[in-house]
């Protein structure tokens, strides 16, 4: 255990925001981009970057609470109710899936990442099944199948480099105990 | 600490980048190709969807005028609101009635005699204090019930000429065939304009003009009441021309206590509780909808056997299905024919044809 | 970490067996779907979950429907396909997913809580023209 002092509490909330704030814009970006894309729940995945980051640089629980933060703050400010049940659905079985697979040790990161791309994609279409009391979305279900394994492999190589190459002290008391 | 203040500084400038994009949203939109001339248009209103289908030249026009009729008697005939004129004579005790609140007074008299008091509309205080009429649904003390239904009943009530004086304590609800009449109007306004067919549906309430484009019947698939969400699950379906077809069942409006026992919003007004009469459902078919609304509630209050003497004695021209709790499933007579059973899984037998 | 550094081989093969077996699935699903779902017959509306309406794929027509919150989407059936031609909501996602006519296809709009589903006939050819509440 590393000792607490004030200045690494203080460098921990900056890294925590930060990075949500990083997931956020990214939410963003990616509601500028949805022209390509003909379904709802059907996206590239871009904050999964930054809980890749997380996850494996910091922690499991720091990765959870981003991704958590980030879905409750996304849909205060630019979504409905049910766009947060939806993302909620989504975000958590996917990171809850990555932090599995992830401490399973065997895998790599960009498998851990198509896992959870495709985790995404299934948790939204459960959640909607359930929303919408309607069984018959299994086309979405397909089609969300192959784009979270896509999404996911191409945000699991961009993840990867980052998780490579961000420099160690940017991460310096942002890890938790079980590193 | 400078290292925090720094990103907080772009916190900020990041959340005004994000609320000054957020503003911007974009809409999209084509031409529509509405290429043959029937007009439909489904109206999220009350609480239930409203559909109104007409086909001809003046298709537009009546299904324009329809609507606006829709909103005129709602705005009228609503129990709950001050500004109605319902809603005005239940706060004073009694009031003038224009010529359609006139007409539904009369008629919910004449129901109330016929039916010996089954359909009753002295019973929006009951409804009340049962919380369906707004507020909180839970069941009223049985002192509080006894006491309510002391003072309901539509014998108390007195029409003088187009005035109507209400008993001590009180209030009217024409909802029971406010939905039916309103279909009638309907009906009479696409035979003014023209309209060689068409159909309403008022959340459920249905009311079919002619026959469909095509020259057949419009085939009208009943609720499953075990299903009520389920359309693969129905009673049955009936094929009919100038017909209304109205359902009433306790799946309609309910709630259920602690103990999971479910109360639904058909009052019996000999109890003062939720009509237990064995009973499912009960659809009423006719060419009369204000008739089909009113005793739809009414067959559902008496019973199987009551609602099938009432059918061969009472001298009005309707015809029934009903779903009793054992399973049967009644048809009348003179609707078998066009009658389809299906595929409802609360049913344990073949329909029977009461004769 | 070093454990998967020593053993890159295994670590591969570990990879490859969990994508192979998301494609498999992936692909049992798509294909469950396909068998399940021939042409369509009719499409069905459900505004707020509750059904509305079902309309024959063999009569084209366009539909106005009022979803939640007051606003409208435009349903045009059309030589046996349904799709979502005008709509007001802020996604316009519902347009963009295009025609549907396989049986569970569905076009969602999410903001007006409308959905439009595809179904075959009910069994025996029940073409229900309204449901009785």
């Amino acid at each position: 255990m590393k000792k607490k002092n004030k200045s690494q509490a203080v460098r921990k909330v900056a890294l925590f925001g930060m990075l949500t704030a990083l997931a956020l814009i990214l939410s963003y970006v990616e509601a500028l981009i949805p022209a390509f894309f003909a379904f709802p729940g059907m996206k590239l995945g871009l904050t999964n970057i930054v809980v890749l980051v997380a996850l494996y640089r910091m922690g499991s629980v720091p990765a959870l609470t981003i991704n958590l933060l980030r879905i409750v703050l996304v849909s205060v400010l630019f979504g409905s109710f049910a766009s947060f049940v939806y993302s909620l659905a989504g975000g958590m079985l996917s990171t809850a899936v990555m932090i599995l697979l992830r401490h399973s040790g065997r895998l790599r990161l960009v498998t851990v990442s198509i896992a959870g791309g495709v985790a995404h994609n299934v948790g939204q279409i459960v959640a909607a099944m359930i929303m919408m009391s309607t069984a018959g979305i299994g086309w979405y279900l397909c089609v969300l199948w192959f784009t979270g394994l896509i999404t996911g492999a191409l945000i699991g190589m961009l993840g990867g480099m980052l998780v490579k190459r961000l420099p160690e002290r940017l991460f310096a008391g942002g890890k938790s105990g079980e590193e | 600490m400078q290292g925090g203040k720094a990103v907080r500084n772009k916190l900020w400038i990041i959340a005004l980048v994000i609320v000054v994009l957020c503003t911007c949203s974009c809409t999209h939109g084509q031409g529509a190709d509405g290429s043959d001339d029937t007009v439909q248009r489904e109206v999220f209103a009350m609480d239930t969807v409203m559909i109104i289908r007409a086909t001809g030249k003046t298709a537009q026009t009546a299904v324009d005028q329809a609507v606006a009729e829709i909103n005129r008697l709602d705005a009228l005939l609503s129990a709950g609101s001050g500004q109605s004129e319902i809603g005005m004579i239940n706060l004073n005790g009694e009031g003038e009635l224009s010529e359609d609140a006139l007409f539904l007074v009369r008629r919910s008299l004449e129901f109330y005699k016929s039916t010996e008091g089954a359909y009753d509309i002295t019973v929006y205080p009951l409804m009340k204090l049962w919380g369906f009429a707004g507020g909180n649904a839970a069941v009223p003390e049985e002192g509080r019930i006894r006491e309510v239904l002391s003072q309901c009943g539509s014998d108390k009530l007195r029409l003088d000429g187009n005035r109507l004086i209400l008993g001590k304590s009180q209030s009217i609800d024409l909802g029971g065939i406010a939905k039916g009449y309103t279909s009638d109007r309907i009906m009479k306004i696409f035979e003014d304009n023209g309209v060689t067919s068409g159909m309403v549906s008022l959340g459920g309430n249905v009311a079919c003009y002619r026959t469909k484009p095509d020259g057949s019947l419009w085939r009208c698939g009943i609720t499953d009441p075990e299903k009520p969400d389920d359309s693969t699950s129905l009673l049955g379906i009936v094929s009919v021309r100038d017909k209304s077809v109205i359902t009433s069942g306790g799946y309609e409006r309910f709630f259920t206590d602690e103990s999971g026992k479910k109360y639904h919003h058909i009052m019996d007004m000999k109890t003062g509780y939720p009509a237990d009469s064995g009973l499912l459902s009960v659809t009423i078919i006719s060419e009369d909808g204000t008739l089909a609304d009113g005793l739809s509630t009414a067959l559902f209050v008496m019973g199987e056997e009551k609602a099938v003497d009432f059918w061969r004695g009472s001298g009005y021209s309707f015809d029934f299905v009903m779903l009793t709790a054992d399973g049967r499933l009644l048809v009348s007579e003179g609707i078998a024919d066009s009658f389809e059973s299906s595929t409802a899984q609360s049913l344990n037998s073949r329909f029977r044809i009461v004769r | 970490m070093n454990n998967s550094n020593k053993k890159k081989f295994a670590g591969i093969r570990a990879d490859i067996i969990v994508v192979a077996l998301l494609v498999l699935v992936g692909a049992a699903i798509a294909l469950g779907v396909f068998l399940f779902s021939g042409k369509g017959k009719t499409a069905e509306v459900r505004i707020d979950g509750k059904i509305c309406a079902r309309y024959s794929l063999s009569q084209d027509r366009s539909i106005r429907l009022s979803g939640a919150g007051g606003g409208t989407n435009l349903l045009v059936i059309k030589n046996g396909e349904a799709y979502i031609a005008e709509a007001d909501c802020p996604d316009g996602l519902c347009i963009r997913t295009g025609s549907i006519s396989r049986v569970g296809q569905s076009v969602i709009c999410l903001p007006h809580r409308i959905v439009v589903e595809i179904t075959g006939d009910a069994g025996d050819g029940n073409d229900i023209d309204v449901f009785v509440k």
